[in-house]
């Protein structure tokens, strides 16, 4: 991790949280898949695993129609991991 | 007449309160083949059997609920049924759809649909057994709340009753069936309207099934694959219909303040995560369900029906209120008081934006909750300005002011979903037959957020075409007595895997953005261009098949939801709600979400011109004679 990079947070929903054994953290990053990289050295396989049905979003946008894991980040954003969700 | 299809029952009641007259009728097959059953067949008798313009409240007003041939078959999630009227709420055609033992009951007594007409000059009930009917004496009833009521009627027989919101003919009051709601619309001010207080039915009739093996098989399968999916076998089990709450506010979509705004800050708080940590008892589940997303909490040391996403949304979010505990108590009174939990939900946070801009007087203030629940009492009884709220918003904008942020198309409030972030659902609630209803709209939100592989949700390519898709299938599943929950398996448990923020999302996303142009030619397609099953997806062809002996291929099914979506624009137009009522309030139309981001409003001036034409109608958004021809729509209106 660089510390010279901005520190974002990173928060955890649903089934995922039990996965990763809590809420949110804090990392610094410069890209979205900088912050893939330490999650799946953080959490493993398993939590690697669930990471890759998961939509991503910074602040309210989906990284899907930004730049993908390519997507640069800035000091203070939050970056949502979110599984699959249904109802209605 | 018995039908020649198995899966119905054939024979169908029609009761009059004026006269006290009980009688059968016939449904012909060529009906079921083209309607297949539920709210597309009820609006055809609807057309049928209803004088054009009649008031909705008044005795020669038509209520029917009737069933699928899917209902009660032991498929997953067939224990569906179906109620349909012109609404009291909103002129327009009223369908409301529940889980529950009614439907299958009122199949084993011999029914398929039962037709209420007239008035009772004093509450009754009507009570169906084995093949007859009788009109009871409700003296004993009257005035007592829904849970009180089913109570004190025959435990092991099907209800439907109305409560207090029923009886005072709030024009938004719901049915109640054990803990269920036929919801939206003011079914039950139609009831209370007929000094109707319920309905109850107990049979030992065998629903008739063709190909029994044949059946047996296709359900294992279903259920399999319902029991695998990442939603229906995992997320909705585990975490209800709440599960979407983060979801959707972080896409900016859960209404907050009146729909104002598409975030709430404390949304976390009464998120689907914090109902199963705080609040959960257990989960349940409607009779042959495999899903089992209704949850279970405590109220007042009661174990009760918790709330669902849109319960949730507009009572927390769009009041900015994140006490989840409140809005337990308040779903569990509304329930009660026989309310529908949406309208209600809008209804009061338009009252505090009125409020709050001096144009009513009341006690409700956003942010502030001690009068929200003395309100709800307030409105089922017709009390101050309770009386006021029991109309619904557009009554109250007509009254009041403040027509352009009243939230609702049609006159029927709108879904806990704001389409400035999802602008296909706008499209959506924008053509649903029945107003600003996310189910008839055709739910786009899962195509533009939820589902693995998302289409753009700011963006208008292909989006006419595939919310007319989404409605029309919707059309075909609800008519068949199946829960909407199914459709999930439209996309399939293997797009699970795709990445949905990798290379082939994105490339398939491109795809889907630029698939409008054939997309639009799909419908030409049907019925016998898709003379096929696709189990794994629309499993519903295969187990109608097998079930009835009828030849539902997916053309067919697809064909019949279009059918059922213009017989209800059809209905409208008789009615007199034509295309000037395909808008959206001012507030998601014409105000963006985020001033900075001219793409968050809902650009629904360029997709409606198209939506008609792809839809086969005129540029009145009327059907022409040559799509009505096509679908086989013929009525002996009256």
């Amino acid at each position: 991790m660089n510390v010279n990079e901005p520190l974002v947070k990173v928060k955890f929903y649903a089934g995922l949280r039990a996965k990763a054994g809590e809420e949110k953290i804090e990392c610094h990053a410069a890209k979205v898949k900088d912050v893939l990289h330490i999650l799946r050295d953080k959490y493993g396989p398993d939590f690697n695993k669930a990471l890759n049905s998961c939509h991503i979003y910074l602040n309210h946008d989906s990284i899907a129609f930004l730049h993908g894991p390519n997507t640069k980040l800035k000091e203070g954003d939050v970056l949502h991991i979110l599984p699959p969700t249904g109802g209605g | 007449m018995a039908s020649k299809y198995k899966g119905y029952m054939g024979n169908n009641l029609k009761v009059n309160l004026s006269t006290g007259e009980i009688t059968e009728f016939d449904i012909t097959d060529r009906d079921r083949e083209l309607y297949i059953g539920g709210k597309g067949l009820a609006t055809k008798m609807l057309m049928d059997m209803q004088k054009a313009g009649i008031d909705p409240l008044s005795p020669e007003a038509m209520l029917i609920v009737n069933t699928g041939p899917l209902t009660g078959s032991n498929a997953p999630c067939t224990s569906r049924f179906n109620a349909a009227a012109k609404s009291p709420l909103t002129g327009a055609i009223g369908t409301a759809n529940c889980g529950g033992s009614f439907g299958i009951q009122l199949k084993k007594c011999g029914y398929d649909a039962i037709v209420i007409t007239g008035k009772a000059d004093k509450p009754v009930y009507i009570d169906i057994t084995d093949g007859k009917a009788e009109i009871k004496d409700a003296a004993h009833l009257w005035g007592k709340d829904t849970e009180e009521t089913q109570e004190a009627m025959d435990a092991k027989a099907g209800k439907i009753v109305i409560g207090p919101a029923g009886e005072n003919i709030v024009k938004y009051a719901c049915v109640i069936s054990q803990e269920r709601a036929l919801g939206r619309c003011g079914m039950g001010a139609i009831m209370g309207s007929k000094n109707l207080k319920a309905v109850q039915a107990k049979g030992t009739m065998k629903i008739p099934v063709a190909d029994a093996e044949g059946l047996k098989k296709a359900i294992q399968y279903w259920t399999k694959t319902l029991k695998e999916h990442p939603l229906t076998g995992d997320v909705l089990p585990k975490y209800g219909t709440a599960n979407m709450v983060n979801k959707i506010n972080i896409s900016n979509v859960f209404p907050t303040r009146n729909f104002k705004y598409g975030h709430f800050d404390k949304a976390e708080d009464i998120s689907g995560e914090r109902l199963a940590e705080k609040y959960l008892v257990k989960n349940m589940g409607c009779i042959s369900c495999p899903i089992r997303c209704g949850r279970v909490v405590e109220v007042g040391g009661k174990n009760v029906k918790g709330p669902e996403f849109e319960t949730v949304g507009l009572f927390g979010s769009n009041i900015l209120n994140n006490d989840l505990g409140l809005i337990n108590k308040w779903n569990r009174q509304m329930d009660l008081l026989g309310m529908d939990t949406i309208s209600a939900g809008n209804t009061i946070g338009f009252a505090m934006e009125l409020t709050e801009r001096g144009l009513l007087k009341s006690d409700l203030k956003f942010g502030q909750f001690e009068a929200v629940g003395k309100m709800l009492d307030d409105i089922a009884y017709r009390r101050g300005a309770g009386n006021d709220l029991a109309e619904g918003t557009r009554a109250m904008a007509q009254k009041f002011g403040g027509i352009e942020y009243a939230i609702q198309v049609k006159g029927l409030e709108m879904a806990s979903y704001d389409p400035r972030g999802a602008v296909g659902l706008g499209l959506g609630y924008a053509t649903a037959n029945r107003g600003a209803c996310h189910l008839n709209a055709g739910y786009m939100l899962f195509m533009e957020r939820l589902a693995p592989i998302n289409m753009d949700p700011y963006s208008i390519g292909a989006k006419p075409a595939m919310t007319i898709f989404q409605q029309n299938i919707f059309e075909a599943v609800s008519s068949s007595g199946n829960c909407l929950f199914t459709t999930y398996a439209i996309m399939a448990k293997p797009t699970f895997k795709i990445k949905p923020f990798g290379i082939l999302s994105k490339i398939i996303t491109k795809v889907l953005a630029l698939s409008g142009p054939v997309m639009d030619q799909t419908g030409k397609l049907l019925p016998w261009g898709m003379p096929i099953h696709l189990p794994l997806m629309i499993p519903q062809t295969l187990v109608i098949s097998k079930l009835t002996g009828m030849n539902m291929k997916l053309g067919h099914f697809l064909q019949a939801g279009e059918r059922g979506f213009n017989i209800e624009r059809m209905f409208n137009l008789r009615e007199g709600v034509d295309a000037k009522t395909d808008v959206l309030p001012d507030r998601l139309q014409k105000e963006c979400q985020d001033p900075k981001r001219p793409e968050t409003r809902v650009p629904l001036e360029k997709m409606l011109p198209h939506y008609y034409k792809v839809r086969g109608w005129d540029k009145a958004g009327v059907p022409t004679a040559r799509k009505l021809k096509k679908l086989k729509i013929e009525t002996t209106s009256v």
